[in-house]
């Protein structure tokens, strides 16, 4: 007894939660050790006897020793209830036994009718824990209740917390199976009880307490049989609440209005014997109009849909309430205006017609279906001829039409018969749009129910067998080529799209419509799927679509007056090429007609005077065949039997062949002229280049698909290296693809067409690699009239596309690294030109497949110590060797197991080439032409071994400190062309397996250009070498990004001011010398321009300094003559001008005002418009300062 | 300006598509599905954008300030009473502008802009409002060396001659500018100038 009332009153004093903790678990410690003993439990509920009044019921059982402190306070009674409640929760439910389960809760019980002012939170906590004892009876439960109900008018003067408590009680315990049935037991169907529950919650405010009435209401609704009295009752009580909302607060409670939404729902949809209660309280609140907003709206839709769907029985909750129901919502939508309400009052009218269908499991009478349809047609028949309310009406009817596929099956004929009859005689073009409109919403509609027929009753897909196929697309079929013939001239629509804006629209649709005819399909007797349409529509729709894609090309080619209606959309064609693509996924012959008709329009032109006519023509031409790429490469076909005679057996890449092979035949459109100096510049050659370009484009499309289709990962799996293909294919005909497209392929490489799934990729590489090798040996061997060099670059790009996709152990099963040399010839070219070809190959490849390249004197350190003649050399042949040489020293893998195991070869090379720097260096016998491109040469092969972060690249930083000390323009020349070692090259890409390390800009920033750093500020050595330092730090340092500089941010400001203010001014060809100061400044104001707050003036000076330079080469040499850098640095000076309002106080910049904007005026006349543009900003940026 | 107070409360619009540009800009707005992979398969080889310049006959020997310029600086102030630009409401028309460069072997010499404003009613009384908004535009984005000329189209508006003077006057655009209320109302004008 003491224990128990000394731990009493340690809790009653105490306030810490930890502490309160251990002490209830001691105490359940005594009574579990003493296997609940009725003396020890007695002592225990006795313990609180100080704080309780004297003639509390009960307690003469409880007291004991006559003690008597009073009524004692409020606070310390409740937390001694604490006490008890606390050590019931930590005590174990099992130990306590039916008498003393039942003599606690009369105890707690008794609390409701006496003690309203402390007793109740502890007492329902305590209950709630009785509640789970294993020797609770249900009778108790019902106890429980009713003692609860004698809480009367005191509930709602309860706390919120306090509410919520007794909330949860009453939830367990009316959840509660046995207690449910005691409590009906007791009050029989009327549920008595429950009228006394309503007038106790009835003023219920708080959301977290509402959420857990409703709760309650809900469950008592649907799991209690209540009278219809007691029903009207509960409705009343919850539906005071509707529509509910929620006052924003500054402290969230983790409820949201839209919570209370749901729960009120819930409680509306709880049972159907509220039917009619629901129902018309609902459409009463719904029929205000615009009194009601539409989120209330919204929620009454919302909510009668969610009885509809919820109640049991349709044929007594629903089908009386139909007809009030479609009266009322019909309105919504004939005369609604906003979208919301449109689509939940469909949802509404979808949701009735799916509750008369019945379940997956069990059909409803058809009558109940048939009927309400025919409700809503009766009404919308009319509609659907007047133009006013042919959307609305066609909304509704397609909406309940297309819910399921009953109500499809039972209707679609005579709602498509009534839109064939008003399209017949539409009353005016929007009429006629709006009827297609609902046409093609019908089709969606269709393949949608059929793709999802599975899911539903096996009565469904019966049904679907009995549709009439013959008769549906005909029907369809002629009502859109009836709109389609109605409008005569289309290419109006290409040439004056501003005028025709409504036939355009109208003509998008029916687009839309027959590619959705196209691709529907029928279920069959034996329950597989077959196309809808018949040989002779499937041609024709193809054949709509493809005059609209072939369309504009010869308007181009042949019209001069073409000029300047071009600003038009393309969208018919975008429209024509998207449904074309979806009608040959599934019609494959439409994508051979594509091809043919593109095909012969295209030869029915000479390209070679095409750029003499109109350029126009050209752009077409490349639109052509891009859509030709896209229509047949971006979509796997599907294989989807139909009684069209194909003469080609399926295959998903009949459409890759198809285009390929006639991509090839095309080439060439057109020869270039050979008595022209420079081939390269002729414009005729561009007809061939868009078929070369189009080809890529093709290839990229179908490898994006096969990822789409079967992921990457798929792709990979599905495939076996299996031997060399390159002389596989040599064994094929060069005209291969072009035998594969007509089909004629029997004896050759069989069976090529016939896979599924993902090895459509393995045989698309094959393609690819094929095509490759073609086109490599055409441009090696072709006449040079149409394989000039850009076409060769091109090829080059085609083949890193398709070599980039081979795993490794391909690569090197197919020899592609000696192929690179070789180029598919047997030999190693060494033509000029072909160095382009050995690049598309290289770019392409793993590193490991490059291995065997790199053995000690091999093919690699050949070509990487190979100096070109610079004198005779042009910087574009030093790029595409550069570009080579960059790939080489990027792929290196030395050591063990490699070619390589001493890690020498990349060594050599650099050492060679550091070497030929300092050589070049050390005189000036070179000329200057010779050093850039030396320089440039070199600076590629260092950044291939940069890229990897390779320690031997690392000898460079002492390269340039030998080199840049010698005084003449070789060392200015090796400075500027620093930047390169961190410019931006496609080959060093991920995609094209390159290695870069994570790190590789901070790797150079760190060993080449900080040591450069102090070298470049003014006071030591001269300042001639000071200038080189600093520029190469420079140009290193633009090209990387501010965090790789930021450690040095200070040191690097002083070199940009310095470089900036120098007094000598560069020459244009070193325009680097600005260019580069000025694009750190500008990365430097962007990122902390705090850190140049204390030198604006000397940045100003530079910067107008670089502006005025760069305004007077443009004046003296012209802005043609003048250099791209000469410009860029102009821009960047004036960009970073209108920075500075924008980055600092307005009183930091008041002094030089007046020489900006007299700068700025003056430079609003530059030559350059870009530029112009730019100073217009800058001025009235400035002209805001005040 | 309140709704009550509009003189012409339904112009002709104008749309976007129909507004004078560069040929450059409209060609390179054609970029459907099909092109979606150009910038891989060409590159920086951008043979599209040479043609085009090349067939719109852009001076490679310089890009001087022309009507078309003038055009794009102006058209997009904003009309004090519709929410519609200048060039929208037809206003400002490139025709109507017109350019006269420094002399070649000059380029500070003196050259002349002179555009003619077409409002959108004859007796606008918010016309003197826009021609002055387009001088100020105008004094702010061209170099000095040239001359601005802002005046009614003729026959375009009543009172022509009077705005014109009032435009050509430059003490009293100077005192105009003075007025806050009116260069309130100028600023609003010129805010999608700098959007």
């Amino acid at each position: 007894m003491a224990t128990f009332k000394d731990l009493a009153l340690q809790y009653v004093l105490s306030d810490d939660e930890p502490a309160q903790l251990e002490i209830v678990k001691k105490a359940a410690q005594e009574i579990e050790s003493s296997g609940a003993n009725r003396t020890v439990v007695g002592n225990w509920a006795a313990s609180v006897q100080p704080w309780m009044s004297r003639d509390q019921p009960g307690d003469e059982d409880l007291v004991e020793d006559g003690e008597d402190v009073g009524n004692g306070d409020i606070i310390s009674r409740s937390k001694a209830l604490a006490f008890l409640a606390g050590t019931l929760e930590a005590l174990d439910k099992s130990l306590l036994r039916t008498d003393q389960v039942t003599f606690l809760v009369g105890f707690f019980g008794s609390m409701f009718s006496y003690d309203h002012k402390s007793g109740i939170t502890a007492s329902t906590q305590a209950l709630q824990q009785l509640q789970v004892m294993k020797a609770f009876k249900p009778s108790l439960g019902v106890k429980m209740v009713e003692d609860l109900l004698k809480l009367k008018e005191d509930f709602r003067l309860q706390t919120a917390a306090t509410r919520l408590e007794i909330y949860k009680l009453l939830s367990t315990l009316l959840h509660d199976e046995s207690v449910s049935s005691e409590l009906q037991h007791k009050y029989g169907a009327s549920c008595g009880f429950v009228v006394d529950l309503l007038q106790l919650c009835q003023h219920e405010r708080d959301p977290r307490n509402l959420m857990v009435w409703f709760k309650i209401q809900a469950d008592l609704l649907r799991d209690y049989s209540p009278s219809p009295e007691v029903t009207e009752e509960i409705f009343k009580a919850f539906s005071a609440y509707f529509p509910i909302s929620l006052r924003s607060s500054a402290t969230p409670i983790g409820i949201t209005a839209q919570d209370l939404k749901l729960a009120v729902r819930q409680c509306f949809s709880a049972h159907h014997r509220l039917a009619s209660h629901a129902f018309s309280f609902l459409l009463q609140k719904l029929d205000q109009g615009d009194a009601v907003t539409v989120a209330v709206k919204v929620d009454i839709l919302q909510t009668i849909e969610a009885c509809i769907t919820n109640y049991e029985n349709p044929q007594v909750s629903v089908v009386p309430y139909i007809e009030k129901l479609w009266n009322s919502l019909k309105y919504e939508v004939r005369n609604g205006e906003v979208k919301e309400t449109i689509d939940a009052t469909l949802d509404v009218l979808r949701a009735i017609a799916n509750r008369l269908d019945g379940s997956k499991t069990q059909k409803q009478d058809v009558s109940l279906l048939r009927d309400y349809i025919d409700l809503v047609f009766k009404d919308c028949r009319e509609d659907l001829g007047n133009p006013t309310y042919t959307k609305q009406a066609g909304l509704l009817v397609t909406t309940v039409i297309t819910s399921n596929i009953r109500s499809y099956m039972l209707e679609s004929s005579n709602l498509i018969e009534c839109l064939r009859k008003n399209l017949v005689s539409p009353k005016s073009p929007a009429h006629t749009k709006d009827l297609v409109l609902l046409l093609n919403s019908v089709l969606t509609a269709r393949s949608h129910l059929i793709e999802k027929r599975k899911e539903g009753h096996p009565a469904d897909q019966e049904d679907l067998k009995g549709e009439l196929k013959s008769h549906s697309a005909n029907t369809v079929y002629d009502m859109l080529s009836g709109v389609w013939v109605s409008i005569p001239n289309k290419s109006d629509c290409l040439l004056d799209p501003d005028e025709n804006k409504q036939t355009i629209e109208l003509l998008k649709q029916v687009i839309k419509g027959l590619a959705l005819l196209a691709t529907q399909v029928i279920v069959r007797e034996q329950g597989d799927i077959a196309l809808l349409c018949s040989e002779k529509i499937l041609s024709s729709i193809s054949g709509h679509l493809i005059h609209i894609l072939v369309l504009r090309l010869p308007l181009a080619y042949r019209d001069p007056s073409y000029v300047g209606k071009t600003e038009n959309s393309y969208t018919l064609e975008e429209e024509a090429q998207t449904a074309l693509r979806d009608v040959v996924g599934v019609y494959l012959p439409a994508y051979e007609d594509f091809v043919q008709r593109a095909t012969d329009e295209i030869l029915g032109y000479n390209w070679g005077e095409a750029h003499g006519r109109t350029v126009f023509g050209l752009i077409e031409l490349k639109n052509l065949l891009s859509r030709l790429a896209y229509v047949g490469c971006s979509r796997l076909p599907i294989n989807i039997p139909s009684d069209v005679a194909n003469p080609k057996p399926f295959s998903a890449l009949n459409h890759l062949v198809t285009f390929l092979a006639a991509a090839i035949d095309l080439l060439p459109l057109v020869l270039v002229k050979p008595d022209e100096d420079d081939i390269t510049e002729q414009k005729e050659q561009w007809a061939n280049l868009y078929v070369l370009s189009a080809i890529h484009s093709g290839l990229l499309f179908f490898h994006r698909e096969c990822v789409a289709k079967y992921t990457a990962e798929a792709l990979l799996a599905d495939r076996s290296v299996g031997g060399n293909w390159v002389e596989e294919l040599d064994r094929l005909p060069n005209n291969w693809l072009q035998l594969l497209r007509s089909d004629e392929m029997t004896d050759v490489a069989p069976d090529q067409m016939a896979v599924d799934g993902p090895s459509v990729f393995g045989r698309y590489l094959r393609f690819g690699m094929f095509l490759t090798k073609y086109l490599y040996r055409q441009a090696v061997t072709g006449a040079s009239l149409i394989w000039t060099e850009s076409m060769i670059e091109q090829v080059g790009d085609i083949a890193t596309a398709v070599v980039r996709r081979l795993t490794e152990e391909e690569q090197v099963s197919h020899k592609l690294a000696r192929e690179a040399f070789e180029l598919f010839n047997g030999r190693t070219s060494s033509a000029e030109h072909t160095l382009l070809l050995t690049r598309g190959i290289l770019t392409g490849l793993w590193p490991a497949a490059m291995s065997e390249l790199y053995t000690p004197d091999g093919p690699a350190e050949k070509y990487l110590c190979n100096v070109p003649v610079f004198a005779i050399s042009t910087m574009h042949q030093i790029e595409i060797h550069a570009s080579i040489s960059l790939i080489l020293t990027d792929r290196y893998k030395g050591g063990p197991s490699t070619a390589d195991p001493e890690y020498q070869v990349i060594k050599r090379v650099l050492h060679f080439w550091g070497e030929k720097l300092k050589e070049a260096c050390a005189s000036a016998d070179m000329k200057p032409q010779s050093m850039e491109l030396l320089s440039f040469l070199a600076m590629k092969v260092f950044t291939g071994a940069a890229a990897r972060q390779d320690k031997h690249a690392r000898q460079l930083a002492q390269v340039l400190e030998e080199a840049l000390v010698n005084d003449n323009a070789n060392a200015d020349i090796l400075a500027r062309a620093t930047g390169i070692l961190v410019e931006h090259s496609y080959v060093l890409s991920a995609e094209n397996h390159a290695i870069v390390g994570r790190l590789y800009h901070q790797w150079v920033y760190n060993f080449i250009a900080s040591p450069l750093l102090q070298r470049g500020l003014p006071g030591g050595g001269s300042p001639a070498a000071a200038k080189r330092f600093r520029t190469a730090a420079l140009c290193i340092i633009s090209g990387s990004s501010f965090g790789v500089f930021e450690a040095d941010l200070q040191q690097v400001v002083r070199l940009v001011i310095v470089a900036l203010n120098d007094e000598d001014e560069p020459t244009p060809a070193a325009a680097e010398q600005f260019t580069t100061p000025l694009q750190v400044l500008h990365d430097i104001i962007n990122e902390d321009p705090d850190s140049l707050k204390g030198h604006i003036k000397p940045i100003i000076d530079g910067l107008l300094k670089a502006h005025r330079w760069g305004y007077r080469t443009v004046a003296k040499a012209g802005l043609d003559k003048t250099p791209t850098k000469v410009l860029l640095a102009s821009k960047i000076a004036l960009d970073v001008l209108g920075q500075l309002p924008l980055k600092f106080e307005h009183r930091h910049l008041l002094a030089y005002i007046p020489k900006v904007e007299r700068i700025m005026a003056e430079t609003c006349g530059h030559p350059s418009r870009q530029i112009r543009g730019v100073a217009r900003e800058v001025r009235a940026r400035w002209l805001k300062i005040n | 300006m309140a709704s009550a107070d509009i003189q012409n409360a339904n112009p002709t619009i104008l749309s976007v598509s129909q507004l004078p540009t560069r040929l450059e800009g409209r060609i390179s707005a054609n970029k459907g599905a099909h092109c979606e992979y150009d910038n891989v398969v060409f590159r920086d080889r951008d043979w599209l954008k040479d043609l085009m310049k090349e067939h719109a006959g852009d001076d490679s020997a310089g890009e001087p300030l022309d009507e078309q310029e003038v055009y794009d600086l102006i058209s997009v102030i904003s009309d004090p009473e519709h929410p519609h630009t200048l060039g929208e409401l037809n206003v400002v028309r490139l025709p109507d502008i017109h350019v006269t460069p420094p002399p070649r072997n000059n380029p500070k010499g003196l050259g002349n802009v002179q555009v003619e404003l077409t409002p959108t009613i004859n007796h606008c009384s918010l016309a003197t409002v826009i021609g002055l908004a387009v001088r100020v535009r105008l004094e702010q984005t061209l170099p000095p060396n040239y001359r601005i000329d802002v005046r009614m189209k003729d026959g375009s508006h009543a009172q022509d001659d009077q705005v014109n003077k009032q435009l050509g006057d430059k003490e009293r655009v100077a005192a105009a500018l003075e007025n806050d209320s009116l260069k309130g109302v100028l600023d609003n004008m010129m805010k999608p100038c700098f959007a």
